[in-house]
């Protein structure tokens, strides 16, 4: 899997491409994990170049997410193929992680 | 476009999932499987074999075996481990509707993998866990 970061208005946003397995998962939870304990509050993932996700992935954003309520931040998703979004409604994390259609979207609900 | 099989080995480690993301993608492809039908089916085998690989206490050298085959309107999927015993059909299903806070995490894989198939059968024989499991075509994972 690849991240690529940029920063744009007041939120981070991180682009994943390729895939978010067993395999990749330590990789990012300690990039993501990172920017939150180094003071970032919102935080865009942008999944429109992710192939595939597992569970492995989806206990990374639900560390995240965990890690951000403790302080007040804020984690958006966007751009999820369908098949991605179907894993996210099978899991219910979308009743936590709030999931838009692009970017920019993410951005203005902060 | 029956008899299409795909049958394959991985070694007792994480890194295999690279070789079994290739081998679905290969079958989907002589199976002309849609993308989505190609996820569900990785995703289910992805959660299985990583099971079995982090917590299936399998020799160093233990492997695991994959059969997928096209039979007519279903997809048929065998896998075989030599780890402990283990029937993912017995797993507790986790509570998807409670909140962030509540959620464990443990379990997920094992109720996607379930949600990705439509029958799942589960052996103890010659010392391995098997597992048969089929997928009708056409079906994609219910949200229900």
């Amino acid at each position: 899997m690849e991240l690529k970061e940029r920063r744009q208005d007041q939120a981070v946003v991180l682009e994943l491409s390729g895939r978010l397995d067993s395999n990749t998962a330590d990789g990012f939870e300690e990039k993501l994990l990172g920017m939150i304990r180094n003071g970032e509050k919102y935080i865009v993932l942008d999944f429109s170049s992710l192939e595939y996700i597992s569970s492995a992935g989806l206990r990374v954003l639900l560390k995240a997410a965990r890690e951000l309520k403790q302080t007040d931040g804020k984690m958006h998703l966007c751009s999820l193929k369908d098949y991605i979004q179907e894993v996210f409604d099978l899991s219910g994390f979308v009743s936590f992680l709030p999931i838009y259609a692009v970017v920019e979207d993410c951005i203005d609900a902060f | 476009m029956s008899g299409i099989v795909n049958e394959f080995t991985l070694a007792n480690d994480i890194s295999e999932l690279s070789k079994l993301a290739e081998e679905v993608e290969r079958f989907g492809e002589e199976a002309r499987l849609p993308a989505a039908g190609v996820f569900k089916l990785n995703l289910a085998l992805d959660e299985l074999v990583t099971n079995a690989i982090k917590y299936g206490g399998m020799s160093r050298d233990g492997c695991i075996w994959i059969k997928l085959a096209r039979e007519g309107d279903a997809l048929v999927v065998e896998l075989k481990d030599s780890g402990r015993p283990f029937n993912p059909l017995e797993a507790e299903a986790p509570d998807t509707e409670c909140g962030m806070h509540q959620r464990n995490v443990g379990g997920l894989g094992i109720h996607l993998t379930r949600k990705c198939m439509d029958e799942m059968h589960y052996e103890r024989r010659g010392g391995e866990n098997y597992l048969r499991m089929r997928r009708l075509l056409g079906r994609e994972c219910s949200t229900t």
